[in-house]
């Protein structure tokens, strides 16, 4: 498939002038079809037509937001590079804390579509963001019944950190274009990460619900009320830090896809 | 704007001493055009114009058409119905047909073996969606079975501002990209304050349990309907006076929309489907899927602006055009029809197993099978039972006779219908006590009793049993059995329908004049989509509408296919492969309401709901040969294609395989095979066989089933067709929906005299029913 998109490709880029050459037409008596059509194994066209496509999708969101007084800004972005079975998918998603950057991480997986709402994905993810770390991630990320968006992927650091993720959300249409998306979004850990003041057990949530105004499918400014907080041993680790355990914020942002 | 370049030439006799030919220069080219007033937009034009100039012929002529590609990119260029050898037919990757390249020409020739309404369009990724097509005429060579003092053809098609390619782009991002009618919190409380909070919950559990959309009535969005050409600003005019009668070639050269064709105050009377005469039916409207076309005659009998309104069935695309004398004249746009909104039961079978909840593992090696809905997994009813590749259409009957009687009082149960309304015939089914041979186990039809068909000459049991499990027996009367005094139709076809307000529905449809007398006297038939006059007490607000679009497999009435001799055992086997998977369960599915019903937001339930009582409506089951059918053996097996997908990430599937992904069908040339299309998904597919026409399996005599090359499968719905393999090639078997095909709904349906390169015969269950096992 791959190739025939490749060919049909290629035959766009050669076609590029008009030529005045004509193509002799096949006798109007064609002959039956013989063997010869039988041992044509099938073929997609081979041509570039009716053969599959590398189709793209890229989702940004970014938005700015106060969170105990202060400025807080985050991005979530994700897209793929595939078909409909085989995907190149890539994430990332930070936040700055006032000028600081906080948190970042960026992932790149391949999808392969196993179940009909899902695909299995197995990849990388390095975080950037309180420190350098690098992880091997395997999860899924698909549809579940009743239309929620759901992700759940294992991540196994290099330094031996083991932690889950999982992610829900859901859409509610208040309109057609006026949308409530009610969100969750977790992380367990498996271990301590004692230098992330991150104790085993669940460490984090994230959950809140985000309105948006679908001026487009692909143009959406937003607004968020978030509530994010550290939990358990990892919020006491944070609190003997000196560090926040999180709260409730308020954000405006923009959804963008292409 | 490009010169015209077309030529047309008349050359004596050939060498072959035979045929006549007639010649066509065709130019491809990109370019803006303003299609709608004001603007312009890139389109595909042919000799400059959208749509493409009509191409005319005479029967017996050799046509050689010379195509030549001015784009960028490849094209091709596709003769729609026309039966000729496999190289000409236009469809890359078959028969060895590699398309067209830029700046090259193509010749095309091909002797013309039949007459009638045809089109031709690009087969070639999505060129067709803006423009690439146009309709074909051929004559016939003596006199015409229609005298006509004036013809018009009239191409349905869309235009959109967007790039094709996008579109399909955003599919695969959202499949719900274009739609902005899905149901909302506010409808959720207008269908609880309706239908009461627990069975609107439970019914928006049901769907969001098998994630999907009701309200998903058409894939792409956006679009201005045209007629030749023409949206409703640009005034569409087509010349038409008092006391003529005239012909109508309508061709649905759209990408993606079945319509509806209304000529208020005009009725219409059809001769042709696809190119071929049928015996005249009259209607008021007709539903015209993806590629159909139809012939119809209209004599207006007094000068007048007639409208002619065309719209998509999500009613969110629609075109005027006028039908009068002068070109000033204007029709006013007919009343407006309510939005679908689809019902749980609507989906069949297809619902079965989503009962079972969660996703199914995909086989192992079955890589795509995922991509399946998930009534294809599991045991996929058909499919297993054919899945040791054994040809069971010829095996014993006995077996799956208990089973089938379960089935029959299940589907029955479903029935929302009161039982003293319950179809006859499927009590009859239901009621067996013993084992009875399957001849004498049709349906009689409903209101005549206990009549007895054999002695009705020219009527078979097929012919008598009716599909569709929502014929009720109040509803169903056929005008020829009415003629023949076994019911009553009370039908009554107002000369126009009824203008229906969004709002206040339920007091407009009670505007159809009641009781008047069905049109026999000219001995013409009426449509029977909408089988009842008036809204009965307690009755929906808007009649069951059966256009004919397949049967509903789970209601267990399809006994017209079950009549024949070959019956299909395979598909008995899958309804008993069926309930073994609890695919029953989900009869318990909670049903919002009836067909016909309103939602508490106005939109109206079920795919085919729409058209007022009282309005004379064709049915795919009204169409009978106008000719009698020169095959009509039973056929020798059974050809089984689910029509299936995977909405949530657009991937379109036969047989659970994307085109390329399984092995071709293949028939050996001169055998009758029934191709049965096992719709699994909530949309309708116009599925199409190049090369050939099929018989549709519609409840006519044997020997009157219509030839079409396009038959709509309505969701959850099943339809087979009976192909005679006369002409050997590779030829497309493929779903006419642009993007559905785009996305894999093809395959290659191969007919020759040698079954496998290896010599062996074919093995007709392998290929046939389950690729992607």
């Amino acid at each position: 498939m791959r190739r025939a998109t490749m060919m049909g490709a290629a035959a766009l880029l050669a076609g590029g002038q008009v030529s005045a050459q004509q193509v002799e037409a096949p006798s109007g008596q064609p002959a039956p079809q013989e063997n010869r059509e039988m041992e044509r194994e099938v073929d997609m066209g081979g041509m570039g037509i009716h053969a599959d496509r590398t189709y793209t999708y890229s989702l940004i969101q970014a938005d700015y937001g106060r969170l105990e007084g202060k400025d807080i800004a985050s991005w979530d972005a994700e897209g793929w590079v595939g078909g409909d079975r085989h995907k190149f998918w890539w994430k990332t998603e930070g936040e700055l804390n006032g000028p600081r950057l906080e948190q970042a991480e960026v992932q790149a997986l391949y999808s392969r579509n196993i179940w009909t709402y899902f695909d299995a994905q197995i990849g990388l993810r390095t975080d950037f963001k309180p420190d350098n770390r690098a992880y091997v991630v395997a999860g899924i990320q698909g549809l579940a019944p009743y239309f929620i968006e759901t992700e759940l992927h294992a991540f196994v650091g290099l330094e031996g950190d083991v932690s889950i993720r999982a992610k829900q959300s859901f859409d509610l249409l208040l309109t057609n274009r006026f949308i409530l998306q009610p969100l969750v979004e977790t992380d367990f850990y498996l271990t301590d990460v004692p230098e992330r003041q991150i104790a085993s057990g669940f460490s984090v949530i994230e959950t809140g619900v985000q309105a948006r105004y679908e001026f487009s499918r692909k143009f959406a400014p937003y607004a968020a009320l978030i509530y994010e907080r550290r939990l358990g041993g990892s919020a006491r680790l944070a609190r003997a830090a000196g560090e926040d355990v999180g709260g409730l914020s308020a954000r405006a942002g923009l959804r963008v896809w292409f | 704007m490009v010169l015209r370049t077309m030529l047309i030439a008349l050359f004596g006799l050939l060498a072959s001493g035979v045929a006549e030919a007639r010649t066509y220069d065709l130019v491809i080219e990109r370019q803006r055009l303003e299609v709608e007033p004001g603007r312009r937009d890139n389109v595909i034009t042919v000799n400059g114009s959208l749509p493409g100039p009509v191409l005319r012929f005479t029967e017996g002529e050799r046509a050689t058409i010379r195509v030549t590609n001015r784009m960028k990119e490849r094209t091709a260029i596709h003769w729609h119905g026309l039966l000729l050898p496999g190289d000409q037919d236009g469809a890359p990757g078959f028969n060895g047909f590699p398309g067209i390249d830029p700046g090259q020409t193509f010749t095309y020739t091909f002797d013309l073996r039949q007459t009638g309404t045809y089109w031709y369009h690009a087969h070639s990724a999505t060129q067709e969606q803006i423009g690439e097509y146009g309709a074909f005429v051929i004559e016939p060579r003596g006199a015409p079975a229609q005298r006509v003092d004036r013809e018009h053809v009239v191409v349905l098609s869309e235009h959109t501002r967007e790039d094709p390619e996008r579109i399909l782009r955003n599919l695969k991002g959202d499949a719900g990209y274009y739609n902005f009618s899905r149901r909302t919190l506010p409808d959720l409380f207008a269908d609880a304050r309706k239908f009461g909070w627990k069975r609107t919950l439970a019914d928006r559990r049901a769907w969001g349990r098998m994630r999907m959309d009701p309200t998903d009535i058409a894939d792409v969005g956006n679009y201005t309907l045209l007629v030749n050409g023409k949206p409703t600003a640009a005034k569409p005019w087509l010349e038409l006076r008092a006391g003529e009668r005239v012909r109508l070639r309508f061709v649905n050269g759209s990408a993606m929309s079945f319509m509806d064709v209304r000529t208020s105050g005009l009725p219409m009377t059809v001769v042709a489907a696809d190119g071929r005469a049928v015996e005249p039916v009259l209607v008021d409207e007709f539903r015209i899927g993806v590629a159909e076309t139809y012939d119809v005659i209209v004599e207006p009998k007094e000068d007048g602006a007639y409208p002619l309104y065309v719209e998509t069935l999500d009613r969110k695309a629609s075109v005027l055009a006028t039908l009068a004398s002068s070109p000033t004249a204007r029709a006013a746009v007919p009343g407006a029809r309510p939005r679908p909104v689809l019902l749980m039961s609507e989906m069949g079978h297809a619902m079965g197993d989503m009962a079972m909840g969660g996703p199914t593992p995909a086989a192992p090696g079955g890589a795509h099978a995922g991509h399946r809905m998930s009534a294809a997994m599991n045991g996929a009813p058909i499919a297993a039972a054919r899945s040791d590749g054994t040809d069971h259409a010829r095996t014993g009957s006995a077996a799956p006779r208990d089973t089938m009687t379960d089935q029959l009082n299940q589907a029955a149960a479903r029935q929302p219908q009161p039982m003293e309304e319950m179809d006859h015939g499927a009590m009859t089914g239901m009621n067996h006590d013993a084992p009875q041979p399957r001849s004498t186990r049709s349906t009689p039809n409903v209101g005549e009793g206990g009549m007895d068909h054999s002695t009705m000459p020219g009527m078979s049991d097929a012919q008598t049993a009716r599909v569709g499990g929502s014929d009720s027996a109040a509803q169903f009367c056929a005008p020829e059995h009415a003629a023949m005094g076994h019911c009553e139709r009370q039908a009554a076809a107002p000369a126009d329908t009824p203008m229906i307000g969004m709002p206040g529905m339920d007091h407009a449809t009670d505007a159809a004049p009641p009781g008047a007398q069905p049109t026999t006297s000219t001995g013409v038939r009426i449509g029977t989509a909408v089988s009842q006059a008036v809204r009965p007490a307690g009755g929906t607000p808007f009649p069951t509408v059966n256009y004919g679009f397949g049967a509903d497999p789970m209601a267990g009435m399809d006994m017209a296919g079950m009549g024949h001799g070959g019956m299909s055992h395979a598909s008995m086997q899958g309804m008993s492969g069926m309930s073994e998977t609890s695919g029953m369960s989900g009869m318990g599915m909670p049903a919002l309401a009836r067909e016909g019903d309103l939602d508490g937001s106005g939109r109206v339930f079920g795919w085919s709901s729409g058209a007022p009582y009282g309005a004379r409506v064709l049915s795919v089951r009204d169409l009978r040969a106008a000719e009698p059918q020169r095959d009509t053996r039973a056929p020798v097996r059974e050809i089984v294609v689910k029509v299936s997908g995977n909405m949530e990430r657009y991937i379109w599937t036969l047989n659970g395989a994307k085109f390329g992904e399984a092995p071709p069908i293949r028939v050996k040339y001169g055998d009758r095979v029934r191709v049965t299309f096992v719709n699994e998904t909530m949309m309708a597919h116009p599925m199409h066989l190049h090369g050939m026409f099929f018989q549709v399996e519609n409840g006519q005599p044997i020997d009157r089933l219509p030839d079409k090359n396009v038959i709509a499968v309505a969701p959850g719905r099943t339809q087979s067709v009976l192909v005679t393999a006369d002409e050997a090639g590779e030829w497309p078997l493929h779903c006419h929906l642009l993007y559905h095909m785009e996305s894999g709904m093809m395959q290659k349906f191969i007919v020759a005299t040698v079954d496998n390169p290896d010599g062996t015969p074919a093995a007709p269950g392998a290929h046939a029913s389950h690729g992607a096992h």
